[in-house]
């Protein structure tokens, strides 16, 4: 009963960070479109608003979980030996939660 | 592949948000060779990937779920990605002849 819970919770992590993720692309997108910032302080000043920070923030952690679901269960479903799956689950956090701290640091330290 | 790009787009994030930053150099990556095939195989992933999670969440919905609807959306998904891909493959045709 519990890894059912489980499934439930993994499926329904993967539809809201889906949703959000397509949301923000949409948006960042449709931006980029119609008011293309053409000048780097004009990037700078869409990107680096506090809303916008804080949007991009939590679009890198909606993929990264996103991922993390989509690529666990390839892994568990491809590779059999303990050993070696445990290392692919170890090289995926380290790989998502490197880009999501690099994302981070960049937007607290961009002034 | 979109997950083993990932790290490109927090380093393009925080090149373009540097000091340094300098969007001449930008463009001519991406109009370099390697460059448009890389936008192109990245759109087509991207966009199959949306269209195929879309096509998802509308079965969790209730919408299609019948095997002919199924197999027929699951074509749409294929021309969805393709038909986009080749929208930015003609965009960058037109780009380069105008």
């Amino acid at each position: 009963m519990k890894a059912v819970h489980g499934a439930v919770r993994s499926w329904a992590l993967q539809r809201a960070t889906a949703v959000f993720a397509l949301a923000f692309l949409l948006y960042f997108l449709l931006h980029l479109a119609l008011v293309p910032p053409v000048t780097p302080a004009e990037w700078r000043g869409w990107l680096l608003a506090p809303a916008m920070r804080l949007a991009m923030l939590l679009f890198f952690v909606a993929v990264a979980l996103h991922a993390w679901v989509g690529v666990r269960d390839v892994i568990l479903d491809y590779i059999k030996p303990l050993g070696l799956r445990l290392g692919a689950l170890l090289l995926l956090a380290l790989w998502l939660a490197g880009t999501v701290g690099w994302v981070a640091l960049t937007l607290s330290t961009a002034a | 592949m979109l997950v083993l790009v990932l790290p490109l787009a927090a380093y393009l994030l925080h090149r373009s948000l540097g000091a340094d930053a300098d969007l001449s150099s930008w463009a001519s990556v991406l109009r370099s060779g390697p460059g448009r095939l890389a936008v192109l195989l990245l759109t087509w992933s991207a966009v199959h990937h949306t269209a195929a999670g879309v096509r998802h969440l509308l079965f969790d919905a209730g919408y299609g779920n019948r095997y002919r609807q199924a197999r027929r959306s699951a074509w749409t998904v294929h021309g969805i990605a393709i038909a986009v891909t080749l929208l930015v493959l003609l965009a960058m045709v037109w780009g380069s002849v105008r």
